[in-house]
């Protein structure tokens, strides 16, 4: 056997298990996924089911639910995905700028998103409670109360948000700031001789040659942005109601609480649907270009 | 070097040490939690000084059913760990050293997808899946789901990692005879063993820390400790002390962790997408 044809099969054999783990256990379930959505299939009886058509489409388009919780996964991608990246970039361009004593603590920094989400949640929740919860201590020493976060829809939705921001804003700094440290110096150095002020040199030149990191870093965001299952799982569990449940949420809860996996499966697909053509222009416009090499 | 700040040192050292602080007092808030009596956590008057007590880890591992837990969190993660390495590993070799561009173009397609595919769109054909095979509530079907959502993060990760070790190695190892395998597992692995390292260690976090699908795939046997927690808060009138205290025991080994390998973090998160 010669040696070019040697090299083809092991790299061959090197690829094979991820071929394999692709096919049987990203496109089967996925493909199966679909195929679920067009049945009757309910889990207290998976033994009888009928083909049922669009029918789990059609109550999709008319579920009320469904679209208040497509709502909310809105906000939860675009509020706390806006606060992450504007407290993050204040944070990382305040580290760059050289505070060594901050510095030591970085890995107290990043914890946020390392933590399980679970913990995330249960801190926050722990946190924000009226009797045992440190805000309303804190507040207290001012003679002020905290409000009562988990009760109404509005503070609910406000309690997630400051948990995500909290979550998440670590990773917009971790990036944004090794995307600072990796721009050439000699540039502000330039900018300094030639009198900039430091505001016009944040506006004209770190701001502009620090974008493609940040636009990156935000397709991470939104990517990641729809898996806060755990945290709406622990705090508020959808509510009060369901004013705190997004799509991934609703169709957790359809498909194991009320036993319709069939409507359940429309559901995800929809969400996956959603996903790919909310990233897909940001993927080819962002991310490729950076990748041709 | 010209460095010129925009505010003077003390402001910013004070707005970024307030920042902190305010990142920190939660994480706090559920330690001191951990170490205090239910009367304790309710008396305002003892809440930075008060006599720690350690009863409420003593209640939460004398049950046995914690450590039952921990087990199979930390068998799950380990499993996870090595398939998704064993897997990952050599596909990002290959991927690395690859001159057809469609092909790295499609891996990296692949890789993002994975992790634009919420978790959620897995778990009912996972659990359909498992029920029919009979392996529902095992450490199997675990380590297989979050192999399959680990895979495209190592191949991420490790990608940029290879990238990184010069191809003027791989070379000399070829004129010296050695095929893909021999240069894959003595020259590259050696060379990458930080950024392999740091990818187990990401790995390993990311199944430590998973949720969703130990809720729906697991019921008593193979829980692991997250869904666990989440169970003392599920009854009314939530048992904070066993809360606090077990959420404390579960991050303990992701703080460590993340310790050892932040040097590496940045590119095990976002591999060459930063890098270019």
């Amino acid at each position: 056997m010669g040696r070019l044809t040697r090299d083809r099969l092991s790299q061959i054999a090197m690829v094979a298990p991820l071929g394999a783990a692709l096919l049987l256990l990203t496109i089967l379930p996925l493909v199966f996924a679909v195929a679920v959505s067009f049945t009757d299939l309910r889990l207290n009886r998976l033994a009888r089911w009928n083909w049922a058509g669009f029918d789990q489409y059609l109550r999709l388009a008319s579920d009320e639910r469904w679209w208040t919780s497509v709502g909310h996964g809105l906000v939860y991608i675009v509020v706390p995905t806006a606060l992450q990246m504007v407290i993050g970039l204040v944070l990382a361009l305040l580290l760059h700028a050289g505070i060594r004593a901050v510095g030591v603590l970085r890995p107290l920094f990043i914890l946020p998103m390392v933590l399980p989400p679970v913990v995330v949640g249960v801190l926050w929740k722990a946190f924000l409670l009226p009797d045992l919860g440190g805000l309303d201590y804190f507040m207290s020493l001012f003679g002020l109360r905290a409000p009562g976060f988990l009760e109404t829809a509005e503070g609910a939705m406000g309690a997630l948000i400051v948990t995500l921001t909290w979550e998440w804003t670590p990773f917009v700094m971790l990036l944004l700031l090794a995307g600072l440290e990796s721009l050439p110096q000699d540039v502000f150095d330039a900018a300094h001789i030639d009198g900039a002020k430091s505001w016009q040199v944040l506006r004209y030149v770190t701001l502009p040659m620090l974008m493609p990191t940040i636009l990156v870093v935000l397709l991470f965001r939104i990517i990641e942005s729809t898996k806060v299952f755990p945290v709406i799982f622990t705090i508020t569990g959808g509510g009060p109601g369901n004013a705190t449940e997004n799509m991934d949420f609703y169709a957790y809860l359809t498909g194991f609480r009320y036993f319709d996996l069939a409507y359940s499966a429309a559901l995800l697909v929809a969400i996956l649907l959603m996903m790919a053509v909310i990233c897909a222009p940001l993927y080819r416009a962002l991310v490729r270009p950076q990748l041709q090499t | 070097m010209i460095v010129r700040r925009p505010l003077p040192v003390a402001v910013m050292t004070a707005v970024t040490v307030g920042f902190l602080a305010l990142a920190l007092v939660p994480l706090l808030w559920i330690v001191l939690l951990s170490l205090k009596t239910q009367l304790q956590s309710f008396d305002r008057t003892q809440v930075f000084i008060f006599l720690p007590t350690l009863d409420n880890y003593r209640r939460l591992l004398a049950d046995g059913t914690f450590l039952h837990y921990l087990l199979n969190s930390v068998v799950v993660a380990i499993g996870t760990v090595v398939v998704s390495l064993a897997v990952g590993a050599p596909a990002a070799y290959v991927v690395s050293r690859s001159r057809w561009r469609e092909f790295r173009s499609a891996a990296l397609a692949y890789s993002l997808f994975v992790r634009i595919v919420p978790p959620t769109v897995f778990i009912i054909p996972y659990f359909l899946g498992a029920r029919l095979l009979g392996v529902n509530d095992t450490w199997w079907v675990l380590i297989v789901a979050y192999a399959n959502l680990n895979i495209p993060l190592v191949m991420w990760s490790l990608w940029s990692f290879f990238n990184d070790v010069p191809r003027e190695l791989d070379e000399a190892a070829r004129i010296d005879g050695a095929g893909h395998w021999q240069i894959f597992l003595r020259v590259i692995l050696p060379v990458a063993a930080p950024g392999l390292t740091a990818t187990a260690i990401l790995t390993f976090i990311m199944a430590w820390n998973e949720f969703l699908l130990a809720l729906v795939l697991t019921s008593r046997e193979a829980r692991t400790l997250p869904v666990a927690i989440v169970g003392f808060l599920a009854y009314e009138g939530a048992d904070w002390g066993l809360v606090s205290s077990g959420a404390v025991l579960v991050m303990a080994p992701i703080v460590a962790f993340t310790v050892l390998i932040r040097r590496y973090l940045v590119q095990g998160l976002v591999g060459g997408a930063l890098k270019g």
